[in-house]
């Protein structure tokens, strides 16, 4: 089942923020989302993931579980990056160990969120991710604060992950929704 | 070092006062006092008092701190809880303690008396912060874990739990000392049998000032060593069970 979203209406108080938004993502497709901030990208997130509802509007979710990339990374700070991944993402200490490899983490398993940079956290939030055996992928400016070569490996390593399921990219960057193969690219 | 040399200060402090007074009635010596705590200390009286003060205020601490903590979760969840409770809670908080105790000689026996004083004072404490420290809690991680479909006992071990865990060890460091203070008052005008309240009592009767010293001493021992095991015992069982960090780090959470 496509991910479908029809003639979205939402506003804050009195700031509209999305008039008429509408999407559809094929099963596995991958959409991307360019905007300048404060466009409601992420309010596009927030509504698939559930979290706010729009104020009008219909929406259809592929059949599974979500995994959302969070852009203030969301980890638990009592919880080391290993635990982090296996609390939320539900899956074995070694998927966890072996994402957090493919995010150039394979040292860092055991150390807590407190200790890590801006970069690492943000690695941390797109290995939770991609453990989770969901069926669509939200990603709110996922490669933000990576330098460039960094970055170009963390987004081959996503993209092998996220063969097959749905993706959804936030990005400013559209070099970024080149690499991650998008199809489409809603500006908003 | 500096500790002990802070305390030396303080002894020595408390010898000139006692030289300037020179009256054992009004300000007995340190070394008086200690002379007396160690004669104490080899009766089995002693021992049979400071622990039965211990069991009784320890007992009133943890029913105090389970009933505050719980109340604290059920007013969070249901707004009539809380308008239901409030009033009682401010009750407590406001209650000369004295009053209570005289309330409680009436309604229990000796020996329940500083049970359910202590009770009282730990209670309103550990309601409050709990109560503050659930409301505190980041709604971004409570969102998280809904996306990511955390079930309601997993939310609650690995997020409310951690979070709420600095306040209430913040009230429980309060509310601990609070326990003793009001415990022992109890006991001493309730005149409880086997207690250090009882001693304090014929400390003032026979007007042994060493001996109301040392008793007191024994009181601020008790008190600081059941503070210190209670922050080892809970975070060691935390950190078992993943609530806390379990690094060189892990005092600061606590």
């Amino acid at each position: 089942m496509p991910l479908r979203l029809c003639n979205i209406f939402k506003s804050f108080g009195e700031k509209q923020v999305l008039a008429d938004f509408s999407m559809e993502v094929p099963d596995g497709g991958r959409v991307c989302l360019l905007g300048a901030s404060g466009g409601g990208k992420t309010t596009v997130l927030n509504i698939i993931a559930g979290l706010i509802s729009p104020d009008s509007g219909s929406l259809e979710l592929p059949a599974g579980s979500i995994s959302y990339v969070f852009q203030e990374y969301r980890l638990l700070p009592w919880l080391t990056a290993e635990e982090n991944i296996t609390a939320a993402a539900g899956c074995s200490k070694e998927r966890a160990r072996e994402i957090l490899a493919a995010m150039e983490l394979a040292g860092e398993s055991k150390n807590y969120p407190e200790d890590f940079s801006g970069g690492m956290k943000q690695r941390v939030n797109i290995a939770r991710a991609l453990a989770r055996d969901s069926a669509l992928i939200l990603m709110d400016e996922p490669f933000k604060g990576l330098d460039p070569g960094l970055r170009e490996r963390v987004i081959n390593r996503v993209d092998e992950f996220c063969a097959d399921r749905t993706v959804v990219l936030v990005t400013h960057d559209i070099a970024e929704c080149d690499m991650m193969k998008c199809n489409k690219i809603y500006e908003i | 070092m500096i500790k002990a040399a802070v305390a030396a200060l303080w002894l020595v402090l408390w010898q000139l006062v006692c030289l300037i007074v020179n009256m054992e009635l009004l300000v007995a010596s340190p070394l008086n006092v200690a002379r007396r705590l160690w004669e104490l200390s080899r009766t089995a009286e002693f021992w049979k008092y400071s622990l039965f003060s211990l069991g009784r205020i320890t007992e009133g601490f943890l029913l105090g701190s389970i009933t505050g903590a719980a109340l604290a979760v059920l007013c969070h969840k249901s707004g009539f809880a809380r308008e239901f409770f409030s009033p009682a809670v401010t009750l407590i908080k406001s209650t000369p303690v004295a009053s209570f105790i005289i309330l409680a000689l009436v309604w229990l026996t000796g020996q329940r008396v500083p049970v359910f004083i202590s009770f009282l004072m730990v209670l309103p404490v550990v309601y409050g912060n709990v109560f503050q420290g659930i409301r505190e809690v980041d709604p971004k991680l409570l969102e998280m874990a809904r996306v990511y479909g955390m079930n309601p006992k997993k939310r609650v071990m690995k997020i409310y739990v951690p979070s709420v865990l600095p306040y209430m060890m913040a009230a429980c460091r309060t509310a601990l000392g609070l326990s003793w203070k009001a415990g022992v008052a109890a006991e001493v005008i309730g005149v409880t049998r086997d207690s250090i309240g009882r001693q304090l009592y014929y400390s003032k009767i026979y007007l042994e000032t060493a001996d109301l010293f040392a008793w007191t001493a024994v009181v601020i021992i008790l008190s600081i060593s059941l503070e210190k095991f209670l922050i080892w015992s809970v975070g060691h069982i935390c950190g078992k069970l993943h609530l806390v960090r379990r690094d060189s780090n892990a005092a600061k959470i606590m």
